[in-house]
């Protein structure tokens, strides 16, 4: 019984943390009414969170924030419709399916609401105003060329890739190919996938890397769970004396992957700007609210990467925090046509 | 030694002790009878802890205890032997027998298992249970798990020993064993309290006899002077009717199932026999000697190696029981009710309909009919005179011979024209039994039903079996035929079925 | 009875056989199959899965499951890096109170089952949630990445070629048989699961079983995932997503009942060799990316149906 109490009291206790929110919603019922949507508690999200955030603090909008359970597009469309419900208008959306997501989005937009994606493009022809995302073929192949230069234009590529069902992975797939086209004496000597967790990557990398030691001179990851998972690896391989050493190049900037740059147990990495995807989205929404109409040829708003080396680990925010304020500075003149 | 005042239990529904007094003594053996659902299980559980008592005391050398599980029981050293067979299947006989005093043995946290299995074999000496101490238990038959129970008790060194039908799967010979142990704890002082169904085994074995019927004590008297009939008037508040149920005309010309050389893997070398419309044909035998075998294999529920079953003269390939029951009509009625025969946590109506489902349900949305299922449940409920509370109770809260009734009506509501009754009246008492005699007598003389009545029950066959079959190893080695029309009596026919069992 | 017939019956006998055919297999198809650092990698993932199944494992004997082994998992992973990175506490400590954690949800776990009498599968599959949900509220989904070197000790460095992993692994793997073999705690434990009914009736405290095979079920999971951590050399708040099935597959291809009542130490430790092996054979034979899962479920599959096969042909000699 006494377990009971207590299990009943930590629900109560969530469902009050929730009600909160509610009480800043009534507050901001005149604001312009923009909500970012997360779609699930993940580091990458948090990151474009701290975007959203430095948007609310520069222009003192008030943004409502609200985190998804899963990345399902499911739960997705559960938790926005709820917040269409209650009068939001604009939507900064990370879309959880790249095509099942254009569904929420029509109904979104039919309710007089504008849809601005982040992270990943949907499937075209969309409801969306705007997709902004890293080119992920283009830093596929940016990252690709970086790693070939580390390997000194020669040798064989062990291809990571990430998780199967997420579509850009195939775009990913073919910037790292594309890239080592145009290298021919390189080759990718194995092609991995299917790992949604840092743990699956560590035992798949391991393996892969393990059954091709002696011929792999490179390693290109291209998901954000396998780079943590390759870095770690790698970097363990690349400090035992005796071994010889193997490049790599990742992409995304978690710490342990940050760590290992810094002490050179691998060689880069490629960030992409999650800051830019939370702030630029919720620009643009705001102009939107505010009459302004999208720009049918730039639907595609290139956030930026930046190739983070040795050098470069502790400057690089700077780099990508440029990015960002060069493309808010193009918004009106480039992606966006003035009221009527 | 041991004084039960007023002691009630009740269960949702039924009240299964009413303020029952009895008291046990050391040196006696105690019989505690009456019919199924009487209230004697429940009047051990309670002794023991199993179940607490709603109201009364329970006094042990004169102070008053009140257990609160069968541990502390044991403790104080009342020991019970259950009914069902309760073993660990993965675990060996000696760990079997030594379940709850494991910690006796445990030496720095380890086993100690050459002194466990030398425990183990002096009580398995005891029940005469030979077989390796360390040999795993899942491959033992039914009888030899029932001595590992009995064993389990004996080991404890208990002081009031309660068994609950200790013989109801064991052989007699087995059953010989036990009772000279029992009486040879008697010697020593223990009280033993015995549930048995068997008058002979009563009276055999116990000094004392105590009867239950619905939950209250109808008195206790000494075995010695008292008539076997008076005890059965106790037990079921009516004299005992004398089975005889006269001649049945069976239709030799009607041939419904003949089956030609049938063997299984390892079961059965070539069984044939027929049976006729009208007829009750017995299988007796002991058990493992290949009465149920071969009835499962006719029916489908092991696989056919060899032979053929005709049925109305025609052979037929039966792959499973659903085959037997919706393609031939015929119908075999396990015995064992609890384990294969019931869903015994569903109501009485699902048990009576489950066997019509397939015919009632809607051919479209094959939503099954409720009405229907209704009905036909409802016909069979007042035709087989099952006592419930109605179509909505739990089996598992009928009495036995209720239970046996409702294997047979699901049966029956089949529509099903050759039946296989497995030991229908195993574990039903005297009440039940007679009743349910009569409703196989019926089913084959008033409607024309062909029966194969599988029994080890000697009176029962021999009342209501026209023509007998034999079995030994895997055998049938003798018929007997035309009991009733040659009215031959029955010492008769037992002797002339004894001298062909040896 | 053969001495064939002895070994086609032996449960461990034909697992290690069919783990022996593996190993064998895989060294002749893969030159690298056998390199030392291929072995080191195999050996610290086996030691991984042995103890994630172990802790599915010791409830399965009892009767019951746990599917919330990953969710525990992925809290006693955050336990380890908050309590290092974030309170300071030395290894050792953190590791300890990961352990403490992961024992009291364990605990929570068999008290809602055993006093409210709720079965397991609900049970844990609230509790999955409940944890997992814990994970995130706590971590928001960052790692700890502040390890310091020493705690990698155990996941990273080896002894005679094999991870330390490997031999901790061996080591809580022989305690686990000689419990379930010959101490009257484990004797108890598995009459639970084999027959609950009587096992009560034998006078045995059956709840408090199930609240130990519960406890020890979050305990060892909480085990494996500080030895996670020491071997990834961070804490990622993810972990422990898709050890259930792991879990599952590894305990049952290694014998272990899902009915409760039997379990094999050697039978663990084969079915971790033999799903460990696959999953690197896989990788090794550059078996199609896109179809893994479908390889890797065909072959578990097919060895519940080798054991299957088993059972049926032991049917049929007891007749």
């Amino acid at each position: 019984m006494r377990c009971l109490l207590v299990l009943s009291a930590l629900v109560l206790g969530v469902g009050c943390g929730g009600s909160d929110d509610g009480g800043e919603q009534k507050e901001v019922a005149n604001e312009k009414k923009i909500v970012w949507y997360g779609a699930m508690v993940h580091p990458y999200i948090a990151e474009v969170e701290k975007g959203v955030v430095g948007y609310e603090r520069d222009t003192g909008t008030k943004i409502k924030h609200q985190i998804g359970q899963k990345l399902t597009q499911d739960n997705e469309n559960a938790n926005v419709e709820a917040l269409a419900a209650q009068g939001y208008k604009g939507f900064s959306i990370f879309p959880a399916d790249a095509s099942a997501a254009n569904g929420l989005y029509e109904e979104l937009v039919q309710h007089g609401g504008y849809v601005v994606s982040y992270g990943a493009p949907t499937t075209l022809p969309t409801p969306a105003s705007f997709c902004v995302a890293t080119d992920v073929k283009q830093a596929a192949m940016e990252a690709t060329e970086a790693l070939i230069g580390f390997m000194g234009g020669k040798g064989n590529i062990l291809n990571v890739l990430e998780l199967i069902e997420d579509p850009n992975t195939i775009l990913r797939k073919e910037g790292v190919e594309a890239a080592v086209a145009k290298y021919p004496q390189v080759q990718i000597i194995q092609t991995i996938a299917g790992m949604e967790s840092v743990e699956t990557s560590t035992v798949k990398i391991q393996d892969a890397f393990a059954a091709k030691v002696k011929e792999i001179d490179g390693v290109i990851c291209t998901g954000y769970t396998s780079t943590v998972a390759a870095a770690m690896i790698l970097g363990e391989w690349n400090e035992t004396p005796g071994n010889e050493r193997v490049s790599f190049v990742g992409i995304d900037t978690d710490q342990v992957v940050l760590d290992a740059i810094r002490s050179g147990s691998i060689d880069a990495t490629m960030s992409q700007n999650p800051y830019g995807h939370g702030y630029i989205s919720c620009g643009l929404l705001s102009y939107l609210l505010d009459g302004w109409r999208p720009n049918p040829e730039e639907y595609f708003v290139n956030s930026g990467t930046v190739l983070v080396t040795k050098d470069k680990v502790d400057t690089f925010q700077e780099d990508i925090m440029k990015t960002t304020e060069q493309i808010m500075g193009e918004l009106e003149s480039k992606y966006l046509l003035p009221p009527n | 030694m041991l004084e039960l005042q007023a002691i009630s239990k009740r269960f949702p529904g039924v009240k299964a002790l009413d303020e029952v007094s009895l008291d046990f003594q050391a040196g006696e053996i105690h019989a505690l009878v009456g019919e199924n659902g009487a209230g004697k299980s429940t009047l051990i559980k309670v002794v023991t802890g199993i179940y607490q008592p709603d109201a009364g005391q329970i006094f042990y050398d004169g102070a008053e205890i009140a257990f609160r599980n069968y541990r502390e029981s044991l403790d104080r050293g009342i020991g019970i032997v259950n009914q069902e067979i309760q073993v660990i299947a993965e675990a060996s006989v000696a760990e079997n027998i030594m379940l709850d005093k494991l910690d006796g043995f445990s030496r720095w946290g380890r086993i100690d298992w050459r002194r466990l299995n030398a425990k183990a074999e002096e009580a398995m000496a005891m029940v005469g249970l030979e077989v390796a101490a360390d040999t795993p238990i899942r491959g033992l038959s039914s009888a030899q798990k029932q001595l590992v129970q009995i064993a389990r008790a004996l080991s404890a060194k208990v002081r009031v020993l309660l068994l609950d039908e200790p013989t109801s799967s064991i052989t007699e010979h087995e059953a010989a064993k036990l009772f000279a142990v029992l009486r040879q704890l008697k010697t020593q002082g223990v009280a033993i309290v015995f549930v048995s169904h068997k008058f002979d085994e009563v009276y055999e074995i116990s000094d004392r006899v105590s009867v239950l019927r619905d939950g209250q004590l109808v008195g206790s008297k000494t075995l010695a002077d008292l008539p076997r009939e008076e005890l059965v008037e106790m037990m079921i508040g009516r004299a005992a009717v004398v089975e005889s149920y006269g001649v049945l005309p069976a239709d030799r010309n009607e041939e419904v199932l003949r089956v030609e050389k049938l063997a299984g893997r390892g079961q059965l070398h070539g069984a044939s026999f027929s049976l006729y419309a009208g007829e009750i044909l017995g299988f007796y035998g002991l058990v493992g000697a290949g009465r149920t075998e071969l009835a499962r294999l006719v029916v489908g529920a092991e696989r056919v190696e060899r032979g053929v079953v005709y049925i109305r003269g025609e052979a037929v390939r039966i792959n499973s029981v659903a085959d037997s029951l919706y393609r031939h009509n015929m119908g075999y009625i396990t015995e064992n009710r609890k384990e294969e025969g019931l869903l015994l946590d569903s109501p009485v109506k699902t048990n009576l309909g489950i066997t019509i489902w397939q015919r009632i349900a809607s051919r479209f949305s094959r939503r099954i009919d409720d009405r229907a299922e209704t009905a036909a449940a409802k016909a069979l409920l007042s035709a087989l005179d099952i006592r419930s509370t109605g179509l909505g109770q739990v089996v598992e809260q009928l009495s036995g011979g209720n239970q046996q009734k409702v294997s047979i009506g699901k049966w029956l509501a089949a529509g099903c024209d050759i039946l296989i009754i497995d030991e229908p009246t195993v574990g039903v008492d005297i009440g039940a039994k007679a009743q349910i005699h009569r409703l196989i007598w019926d089913l084959a003389a008033k409607e024309g039903k062909a029966i194969i009545l599988i029994s080890s029950d000697m009176p029962e066959i021999i009342g209501l079996a026209g023509r007998i079959l034999v079995f030994k190893d895997q055998q049938i080695v003798h018929e007997i035929a035309g009991i009733q029309k040659r009215a031959l009596r029955y010492d008769e026919v037992s002797r002339e079925i004894g001298q062909h069992l040896n | 009875m053969g001495n064939l017939d002895r070994l086609v019956r032996n449960k461990d006998a034909g697992i290690a056989l069919s783990a022996l055919l593996l190993f064998v297999g895989f060294s002749l198809s893969s030159e690298s199959f056998l390199s030392a650092y291929n072995l080191f990698n195999i050996s610290r993932i086996i030691a991984f899965s042995a103890f994630v199944a172990l802790a599915q494992a010791v409830v399965l004997v009892a009767g019951g499951m746990n599917l919330s082994v990953g969710a525990i998992g992925g809290l006693a992973t955050i336990a380890t890096g908050y309590g290092i990175q974030v309170l300071g506490l030395p290894g050792w400590l953190a590791g300890s109170l990961a352990l403490a954690i992961g024992c009291t949800a364990g605990l929570l776990n068999g008290l809602i089952i055993t006093r409210l009498k709720i079965n397991s599968f609900v049970t844990t599959l609230a509790t999955l949630f409940v944890f997992t949900g814990l994970v995130h509220g706590f971590s928001e989904g960052y790692a700890y990445t502040e390890i310091p070197r020493g705690f990698t000790f155990l996941g990273r460095q080896k002894f005679l070629g094999l991870s330390n992993l490997f031999w901790v692994m061996a080591l809580v793997l022989l305690v686990t048989h000689y419990m379930f073999r010959h101490t009257v705690f484990g004797r108890r434990l598995l009459a639970t699961g084999g027959n609950l009914e009587a096992a009560r009736l034998s006078g045995i405290n059956t709840d408090r079983m199930l609240l130990s095979s519960h406890i020890l079920s979050g305990g060892l999971a909480a085990l494996a995932a500080v030895l996670w951590v020491s071997r990834m050399g961070s804490a990622q708040p993810a972990t422990g997503k898709d050890w259930l099935i792991t879990s599952f597959a590894v305990a049952i291809v290694g014998g272990t009942g899902l009915a409760g009542g039997s379990i094999s130490a050697l039978g663990l430790l084969m079915g971790a060799f033999i799903i460990v092996l696959i999953k690197n054979g896989l990788v090794l034979l550059e078996a199609n990316v896109y179809y893994e899962q479908a390889f890797l479920g065909s072959i578990i599959l097919l060895a519940v149906v080798v054991s299957r096969l088993r059972d049926m042909y032991d049917e049929r000699l007891e007749r």
